[in-house]
């Protein structure tokens, strides 16, 4: 795991100093005397390696250093300030997209090859090619301009939230369902579910406590990938919708040529993605007898 | 066979529509931006901010450019990186699938693992990294995205090589003392080729999502050339002003994905067979 990150922040490290123009690149060109001072004050005229040195130095003890353009914050500052909103929106969109998912694959396992089956399928297909930059300009034109239901951006209460989630999440619940779909038909298939039929289980019981529990772990397993492609979406989310959470650092910071500050920002969604599958495969452990720590 | 195999791609009725509702669509930004009576870049400073109006079809933006002439030529550079970009994944998923197959053993478990590994890796990170590192150009934009999506691509390709491997024409191929390098080029890559392309087609909305999204940040296709990602975000920040700048690139690119997922999904359940008649 701790592999993984360091790859990650190596190779994001030199891919970002290769690149042309730095931090301090304006429209209007600072005299080099200037220019000399202010990288001498960051340590930017060290040589590369070097300064890859201690950053890595800084990193094990905590410091992720300045900010190179919000100027008097570190950059661990910023990213705890954003780091709560992005993990609420985040984590709410997901919860919303595999708890409906479920319910809506099961249903369509349940009902599989009947009207209301197709008509759900329908609906996931709609579903999946409205990505949340799509998903949000729609709802927003829908229930903030025509509508005047909800806000159409900034972060002052709960209700402000309703939009960035549900376009965050509506991909998702189409593509949990789909999945839950066919791992319950899988489950459906097999010789348990037969032999509960045999006994008289009736069809809400069995479809309940029978096949969906057995279809949860391919479900649950997908949460991993899920969430590192929500990643994109909730950056199209927190710019679209002003919310700042670490997305908007992270662009902030790719158009600024902020280096620390993409840095810290890749550190903390690797480090969250790593996570959420270690927590997964915990869960899993409790909810399938079957896999076992060797 | 399933039955949907046997009617043929253009069945059923709601393909057909698909399918003509999509080349209008393609149509329209190829030769929207020519007939209009505007150029996509022209300002207009008798016509700001304007609503749509017969002149202006999709009225105008705030420094007075048409939008009916922005959102097709949007849509056109939209779609032409979407192909670009998956291009370029073809061409780096094909042979590193092909040769991991086919080749096996020690090169195969590295290859294979080295894909593992980026998988991993947020690709979102990555793309803008890369875009970050190869300067905004709108000709750099598209081998970003191409190089982070060739994963999905060389796996596919793998599996079928796995599978060719061990086909009858290939072993007498080797029987013949073909070098390996031949059999691949000449034997297993043109056979791989027919599911590989139509994979590549399925991936073209996805390319596009991409495209967009990093557009829509500011860190892909730069001012005056345009693409539905960077309308977006323009809209979006005028929206009770003029909320028509939002809604027109809005729904081109709603209707595009929409029209090329229906297509798509058509497309992967003849190709994967009975998804839908599994009980």
């Amino acid at each position: 795991m701790l592999t993984t990150i360091w790859v990650v922040l190596t190779l994001t490290f030199f891919l970002l100093r290769v690149a042309p123009g730095g931090p301090f690149d304006s429209e209007r060109a600072v005299s080099p005397a200037v220019e000399k001072n202010l990288l001498a004050a960051y340590d930017l005229d060290d040589p590369l390696l070097h300064q890859y040195g201690s950053y890595l130095w800084g990193l094990v003890r905590g410091d992720l250093g300045p900010s190179y353009k919000q100027k008097d914050f570190t950059v661990a500052e910023l990213l705890f300030h954003g780091l709560p909103i992005s993990l609420l929106i985040g984590g709410i969109a997901l919860t919303i997209a595999v708890t409906v998912g479920l319910f809506l694959g099961a249903t369509m396992a349940r009902y599989r090859n009947q009207k209301l089956d197709a008509a759900l399928e329908g609906f996931v297909t709609c579903g999946l090619a409205l990505p949340p930059l799509v998903a949000a300009p729609l709802l927003v034109l829908l229930f903030s301009l025509v509508l005047r239901w909800l806000p159409a951006g900034g972060l002052e209460s709960p209700l402000h939230l309703v939009l960035p989630v549900i376009s965050l999440c509506i991909p998702y619940i189409a593509a949990f369902a789909r999945l839950s779909r066919s791992s319950c038909l899988e489950a459906l298939n097999q010789p348990f579910a037969t032999a509960a039929q045999a006994k008289g289980v009736n069809n809400t019981r069995l479809l309940w406590h029978h096949v969906v529990p057995s279809a949860l772990v391919p479900v649950l397993s997908f949460v991993g990938p899920a969430a590192a492609t929500l990643l994109a979406g909730s950056m199209v989310v927190e710019v679209f919708f002003s919310i700042p959470g670490i997305g908007h650092y992270f662009v902030q910071g790719a158009l600024d040529r902020d280096y620390t500050l993409v840095l810290g920002a890749v550190l903390v969604y690797t480090t969250s993605i790593l996570l959420l599958n270690f927590l997964i495969d915990l869960v899993f452990l409790r909810i399938d007898p079957r896999i076992q720590l060797n | 066979m399933t039955r949907e195999s046997q009617i043929g791609f253009f069945g059923p009725v709601y393909v057909k529509v698909t399918c003509g509702l999509l080349l209008l669509v393609l149509a329209a930004t190829i030769v929207g931006p020519h007939v209009a009576a505007w150029e996509y870049d022209a300002i207009h400073w008798e016509a700001i901010g304007v609503p749509p109006s017969s002149e202006h079809w999709f009225g105008t933006d705030n420094v007075g450019r048409d939008l009916f002439t922005r959102t097709m030529m949007g849509g056109r550079i939209s779609l032409l990186i979407a192909v670009l970009a998956t291009t370029v994944s073809f061409c780096i998923g094909l042979p590193w699938g092909a040769v991991s197959g086919y080749v096996g053993g020690t090169t195969d478990q590295v290859m294979m693992r080295i894909v593992d590994g980026m998988y991993a890796v947020p690709y979102v990170l990555i793309v803008i990294v890369l875009v970050v590192m190869l300067g905004r150009d709108i000709y750099l934009l598209f081998i970003a995205i191409g190089a982070v999506s060739w994963l999905d691509v060389s796996r596919i390709v793998r599996g079928q090589a796995l599978v060719l491997k061990a086909a009858p024409f290939v072993a007498s191929a080797r029987a013949m003392g073909l070098p390996e390098y031949r059999i691949v080029v000449r034997h297993v890559v043109p056979n791989v080729l027919g599911s590989a392309i139509v994979f590549a087609t399925l991936m073209i909305p996805s390319v596009i999502i991409s495209e967009s999204f990093i557009s829509f940040l500011g860190l892909g296709v730069q001012e005056p050339m345009t693409s539905l990602g960077v309308l977006i975000a323009d809209g979006s920040k005028n929206i009770y002003a003029s909320p028509w700048q939002l809604a027109f690139p809005t729904g081109l690119l709603t209707v595009l994905l929409l029209l090329m997922t229906v297509l798509g999904e058509r497309l992967r359940r003849m190709v994967t067979g009975a998804e839908r008649s599994l009980v």
